[in-house]
């Protein structure tokens, strides 16, 4: 027999319902598997070929025995341009390598210095580094003329040391924490709008399905609208999590993540804001939805609050490139875009623990007045069938 | 009028769509084990009615009742309800579905999975409770859609085209159903096209027409109400035999067999005497007209 349903049982087995839904999805398990393989994958991959690689030292080849490949290594290492010197058994084997991409430069020594056989031109750094070692054999041969040995004299003439004092130095960290606030942008950006986009689907798929007049014969719109909301958001959340840990796991192991604290810190920012940003878009999107009967139309109404999210993610990027401009940082205290904007500001260090509160309260305050908003344009809408409910009646006082 | 009594009281509800009115004081009540049949044309306000009762659509005016008590939600959850609209999870598996639908009425998850086997069992779709919904025949979904108004137990059920869409051997179980819960004392409001079914299976019936409630009451009662036709098979009778006599009106005459309508002042052996004077009569046959004679006349 029937019993009571507290609205806390009725929100949550249609959270409990809409998160099964979600997640056993085929296309979902598959797609997740594929990002978390991509993840851990790309960071590891970076790790072997990137990161840990060293330069490639142009090479250069030196025909004919003698002083000439020694005076080019020393001139490379002097000047800070490393080169990698082979030995040429002729000429024409140089000409070949050149041809082939095998070497950058082939030099022949001749009787006023050495001829540089290249593919069109010398590159600019090597340039220097082959001038030098030209002047410094033949410096060399003039010294040993002169009875003097070069490496005397080099050990007397030491050049004095230059110390740097940098009055801002660059910040060692800086990439990293560069990386971390575009995956954040990234993650939260692609989070809250696909699940939103769940989120109007899932009201759609109840309004074409008519099951929704089943439903609200038993429960009330709102706890349908909760329920709906919180079970896609709690996958939503997961999925972060999820992409998070493996992220974390896959860039500490291999190295390429050094700044644990940093990483963490950002990671959980993202997390809290996620649940924010998404609690003020879901109502949205769930408004959206109700206002269409059919899959196709979803785009006629959820169109708006896409184009905002592109808004914040224009925002979020003009940020990135100039973390201290004034707009920047106001608009990092409006909802939504603190949303997208703290999550940076925290990932690179600029935010004050009042300034995350401040926003957090904030937005917490917009998302109870789209809430309000939201859940109005619902209960209004979803049990009309047929055309699309244009805005003003949505909003209007008429009755269902 | 409150009963108090476990009965379903529609009460002079209105419901206005601009300057349309959809429902004009709408009256009807369905008492408890008793299965009342809800007829009238496309658009005429039977689904209207219904949703209205379920709270799914709010009236202008008027009251629906439940054993005395305003319809709430709490009240509603224990109505069994069967839009007209079909509506559930497409791609929801069909045990998940019911066990779901039973819990959002209140049943604990013990309860809602047995009573999910029961009905399924009864309704013979024991076998696809692991099947997604729209993996099953549309009379398969029609079967889980009333296991979906029965499955919390209702204490009413109101049901808004049930039988449309059945197989015969469906319709049976159907009926069987609604007969069973009628006897274990709960009020059945249902609507039909079938009026057949309605004259077979129901106790009394409501036509509406154009919004208003045009005719309650129990079938036979009705049916009588509305006269009786009598075919008198008379060869030599010559036209006009029975002008004149009380409370008859000639409907037709067609080789020798004159169709009479007769009101409730008429007498019949006045009707024989008067065909016997005229000679020979092979045939007198009286019949009370069928609900669909009577819903023709009264819808026209």
């Amino acid at each position: 027999m029937t019993g009571p349903l507290p609205a806390t049982r009725a929100i949550a087995l249609v959270a409990r319902r809409e998160f099964r839904a979600q997640v056993v999805k085929k296309s979902f398990v598959i797609s997740n598997v594929i990002v978390l393989l991509v993840i851990a994958g790309g960071i590891v991959a970076f790790a072997v070929f990137g990161g840990a690689g060293e330069e490639e030292r142009p090479g250069i080849g030196v025909a004919g025995a003698g002083p000439l490949a020694a005076a080019v290594t020393g001139a490379g290492d002097r000047l800070g341009l490393p080169v990698d010197v082979r030995a040429l058994d002729s000429a024409q084997a140089g000409r070949d390598a050149v041809a082939a991409g095998e070497l950058e430069v082939a030099l022949v020594p001749a009787a006023d210095g050495a001829v540089a056989i290249v593919d069109e031109e010398v590159p600019a750094g090597l340039r220097a580094v082959l001038d030098a070692a030209l002047e410094r054999q033949s410096r060399d041969a003039a010294l040993t003329g002169l009875g003097v040995d070069p490496s005397t004299l080099d050990r007397g003439t030491a050049p004095a040391v230059l110390t740097v004092d940098a009055l801002d130095p660059p910040d060692p960290e800086a990439g990293q924490r560069t990386a971390l606030s575009l995956v954040a942008l990234f993650l939260l950006f692609g989070q809250i709008l696909g699940f939103g986009t769940y989120v109007a689907m899932g009201v759609v798929e109840e309004k074409s399905s008519r099951v929704v007049e089943l439903l609200l014969s038993t429960i009330r719109p709102l706890h349908l609208l909760w329920g709906k909301v919180i079970g896609i958001g709690t996958v939503g959340l997961l999925q972060l999590v999820l992409y998070g840990v493996v992220g974390l796991a896959a860039g500490i192991g291999s190295g390429v993540l050094t700044l644990t604290g940093t990483a963490v810190g950002v990671f959980a920012g993202v997390l809290g804001w996620f649940v924010l940003g998404f609690a003020f878009y879901a109502v949205l999107y769930a408004a959206a939805g109700s206002m269409v009967s059919r899959q196709e139309d979803v785009n006629s109404t959820a169109g708006p609050l896409m184009l905002s999210l592109f808004v914040l993610y224009g925002a979020a990027f003009y940020y990135v490139g100039s973390p201290d401009a004034t707009l920047a940082v106001v608009l990092s205290w409006i909802p939504p875009f603190s949303a997208i904007l703290m999550p940076l500001r925290i990932a690179d260090g600029s935010a004050t623990g009042l300034q995350i509160a401040g926003t957090v309260g904030l937005m917490l305050a917009a998302v109870a007045v789209l809430a309000w908003v939201g859940a109005r344009i619902y209960e209004r809408s979803v049990l009309r069938t047929g055309t699309t409910v244009p805005w003003r009646e949505a909003l209007g006082r008429s009755r269902r | 009028m409150t009963h108090g009594n476990g009965a379903l009281e529609i009460d002079t509800i209105t419901k206005r769509y601009g300057d349309t009115v959809a429902l004009d004081g709408v009256s009807v009540d369905v008492r408890p084990g008793e299965i009342l049949g809800f007829v009238g044309s496309n658009g005429a306000g039977k689904t209207t009615t219904m949703r209205i009762a379920l709270g799914v659509l709010a009236a202008d005016s008027g009251q629906v009742r439940l054993d005395g008590r305003p319809v709430d939600l709490d009240v509603r959850r224990t109505i069994g309800y069967m839009p007209e609209e079909r509506g559930l999870y497409p791609k929801m598996k069909v045990g998940e579905q019911l066990t779901y639908l039973a819990e959002l009425h209140g049943l604990r998850r013990a309860a809602a999975r047995r009573a999910t086997a029961r009905w399924a069992e009864r309704l013979g779709i024991a076998a696809r409770l692991t099947d997604p919904v729209d993996a099953l025949s549309l009379g398969n979904q029609q079967r889980v859609q009333l296991a979906a108004a029965l499955v919390h137990d209702p204490a009413v059920l109101v049901l808004d085209e049930p039988f449309s869409g059945l197989d015969p051997v469906a319709v049976d179980v159907m009926s069987d159903v609604l007969r069973e819960k009628a006897r274990a004392g709960v009020p059945v409001l249902f609507s039909s096209h079938q009026l057949d079914l309605v004259q077979r299976l129901c106790d009394r019936v409501a036509i509406i027409v154009a919004g208003r409630m045009r005719t309650v009451g129990a079938v036979a009662e009705v049916r009588r109400g509305a006269g009786v036709r009598l075919e008198v098979h008379a060869p030599a009778a010559p036209r006009g035999w029975a002008d004149g006599l009380p409370g008859v009106t000639v409907d037709g005459t067609l080789d020798g067999r004159t169709t009479l309508l007769l009101d409730r002042h008429a007498n019949d052996q006045d009707v024989l005497a008067a065909a016997l004077a005229t000679g020979p009569v092979h045939g007198f046959t009286l019949r009370t007209p069928s609900l669909t004679d009577l819903y023709r006349e009264v819808v026209a």
